[in-house]
Formats: C-alpha cells, sequence, structure tokens
C-alpha cells in the first residue's frame, strides 16, 4: 500500500489537490523532497507534517500504509 | 478513566445559537457558572474587499482528538464541572457562530480562566483551517505568511 498524503489549507491550492497516493520513501525529508519537485510551490510555504495523525519535526522513517497530512500554520478557532 | 463531562466535535456549517440552550437545560443542577463563548464570523475588510463567508476545513480525525484532549485538559486544570466544544467545518457566512465553547462550573472563577484557557487551545493546537471568500468571488487564506505580504505572488484564485 502506498503512502497516502493529504494537504490542507494553503497547500491545496499549491497542489490542486487535498488527498493523493504516493510510492513509499525512506522517510519524511525524502517525501518533502519529492513533493516539492512535484508541486515547488509547496516548498514556499511554511507546514509541519503529521505521520499517523502525530506531529513530526525531525525526519521519521516512512512505512508502507503511513498517512501524511501537510498541514499549514492553523487558522481555526 | 472515561470522561462523561467533556463534549467535543466537529458541526457542518453554522453552530446554531439553540445548540447552547440545550446544553444549558442538562445537567444535574451541581454547576452555578456558565460561561458560553461564541467565535462569530466578522464581516472584515481585506484588501478593499469584505469577507462574504469562511470555509472551515480540518484534518478530522486528529482535530477531534485534539478537541477532546484539550477538553479533558481544561477540566482536570480548571476544576470545571464540564465544557462543550463545537467547530464548525464547511461554508459559514458573515454573522454566523463557528465556534462555541460552553463551560460550566461550581463558581465563576474557574469558569472565566477555563474558558478563555480553551479558546486559546483551540487556536494554538486545533488543526483547523479557514478559507476567507470574498463578495467579488476570490478567496485567502489568513495566517499564511506569504498572503499577509499582499495579492501580487502566486496564489490562484477561485472564482465561483
Amino acid at each position: 500500500m502506498p503512502l497516502k498524503l493529504l494537504f490542507f489549507g494553503v497547500l491545496t491550492d499549491a497542489t490542486g489537490t487535498s488527498e493523493l497516493a504516493h510510492d513509499l520513501v525512506t522517510d519524511t525529508e525524502a517525501l518533502k523532497q519529492a513533493v516539492s519537485a512535484k508541486f515547488p510551490e509547496v516548498a514556499t510555504y511554511t507546514y509541519n507534517l503529521a505521520v499517523n495523525q502525530e506531529i513530526t519535526h525531525e525526519a521519521k522513517a516512512l512505512n508502507d500504509g503511513d498517512e501524511i497530512a501537510f498541514m499549514p500554520p492553523y487558522s481555526g478557532g | 478513566m472515561s470522561n462523561t463531562n467533556t463534549y467535543t466535535h466537529l458541526v457542518c456549517g453554522p453552530i446554531h445559537f439553540s445548540e447552547a440552550a440545550t446544553i444549558s437545560a442538562s445537567g444535574d443542577h451541581t454547576t452555578g457558572a456558565d460561561i458560553l463563548f461564541l467565535g462569530v464570523i466578522r464581516r472584515d475588510e481585506v484588501d478593499g474587499q469584505h469577507v462574504k463567508e469562511i470555509i472551515y476545513s480540518a484534518y478530522e480525525p486528529m482535530a477531534e482528538k485534539v478537541f477532546a484532549s484539550i477538553a479533558a485538559g481544561i477540566v482536570a486544570e480548571h476544576g470545571i464541572e464540564s465544557i462543550t466544544i463545537r467547530h464548525s467545518v464547511g461554508t459559514v457566512c458573515a454573522g454566523e457562530i463557528s465556534m462555541l465553547v460552553y463551560v460550566r462550573s461550581k463558581h465563576r472563577a474557574e469558569a472565566y480562566t477555563a474558558s478563555r484557557d480553551a479558546v486559546e487551545r483551540i487556536k494554538a493546537h486545533a488543526p483547523v483551517w479557514k478559507k476567507e471568500v470574498y463578495e467579488n468571488g476570490t478567496h485567502g487564506w489568513p495566517n499564511c505568511e506569504r498572503c499577509a505580504a499582499g495579492h501580487d505572488h502566486a496564489h490562484g484564485h477561485h472564482h465561483h
């Protein structure tokens, strides 16, 4: 099962989508690079990643079936 | 430990004021102070355009967990009796309610502080995003540092 990527906020404009399947890559850093290569505008925004709903600030190894959310600064509440 | 004194969920569309009445009428009369916070959509002016509506989106399963965690933390740390948190997803028009935080406690001191703390924690930690839709049909993303710089950067303007 590939990775499931979710995009939120302004990143849905930057990628044109809110959800994308992606081949497995080693870790979150590799994923960020792959996504930025495909959607250069993504690299111009600040965002956090959550892997399976847990925010991660450091490079985290990825596994088949992981769900990775690309989350710009929150603006709810 | 199960929590029967925290009630949190996402709501599709605007929140209705009558929900506060339902909460107020519920319970077992152990509380003497109710504090209700309502987040309401302002008809802000942004670059000469007024906000017509906000479209909220959320990382829903994570948002539900965050609200539940905030609610449990607020009850435990402030010593209140209960808290209800509701937040809209989808379209909410100017003047309508997009968030409800209803705190109930025995006495007013902790009700005031719990209410404020809950709202601040929701704003800081809930994975929720708002898209402002302006009267001319364009949109923007508040809290986007590039958006704050102005509208002449590469940003899709979607016309409806």
